[in-house]
């Protein structure tokens, strides 16, 4: 039984083809690949770590009522 | 398979060492192809003659430090492959980092070795002709030599 291969969420920084697999990317697409897909092409600066937001349970706090804005005092005219 | 042409071979390259050195350190490798690779060019050990010369006798002669040779591929300059651009990166890293690179024969046996990228010259010549790249890659320890399955 093989275990399932790591997979590394990536972004293309720039756009390359992989003549073995016979793939093509573009940059600014998100894709996932083995570890050493990934390493291969991170140290030809081809791909980038894709940044995940963190997931938290707690609601965001509500946003603070706006308070109402008094009327600017008219200039003085001189 | 017997002889066979050169035909269908190809080279690829890794960022990554093997834990071992031996096939399987290297199988568990994943290597990317170069792509508009022309020829390989000869590669594989010698060793350097070390001779004596007695006063009385023959010549002498026996085998002395083993040079893992040089690989110098001939490619046709691809600047969206991902094996030319990792190949290049090799190339420019001023380190003495070790790459991986694995040699694939048409009847599908197989040469690993890592070496470093003592650079990758470009040739613009003609205009008949593809703009190339001639890198030198100096092998750095033994050929495991991996028959075809």
């Amino acid at each position: 039984m093989s275990a399932t291969p790591k997979m590394v969420s990536a972004t293309i920084t720039t756009d390359f083809n992989d003549a073995g697999s016979d793939r093509k990317f573009a940059a600014g697409e998100a894709h996932e690949f083995t570890a050493g897909e990934f390493a291969n092409y991170r140290a030809a600066g081809l791909v980038e770590a894709s940044v995940e937001k963190p997931v938290t349970d707690a609601p965001s706090p509500p946003a603070k009522p706006k308070r109402p804005r008094a009327p600017r005092a008219a200039k003085a005219k001189s | 398979m017997g002889s066979q042409t050169a035909a269908g071979s190809a080279l690829a390259i890794s960022a990554a060492t093997p834990s071992t050195l031996d096939a399987t350190g290297y199988a568990a490798l994943t290597f990317t192809e170069i792509n508009q690779v022309e020829k390989l060019g000869s590669f594989g050990a010698s060793f350097a003659k070390v001779e004596f010369q007695p006063l009385k006798g023959a010549k002498q002669k026996y085998k002395g430090s083993a040079d893992y040779g040089a690989l110098q591929p001939s490619i046709a300059i691809d600047s969206l492959d991902a094996g030319q651009t990792i190949l290049q990166t090799a190339s420019d890293d001023e380190t003495q980092k070790l790459y991986s690179f694995r040699v694939t024969y048409q009847d599908g046996a197989k040469r690993y070795f890592q070496g470093r990228s003592f650079g990758s010259p470009e040739t613009a010549d003609g205009a008949d002709s593809m703009l190339m790249a001639t890198p030198t890659i100096e092998i750095c320890t033994k050929v495991i030599k991996v028959a075809a399955a």
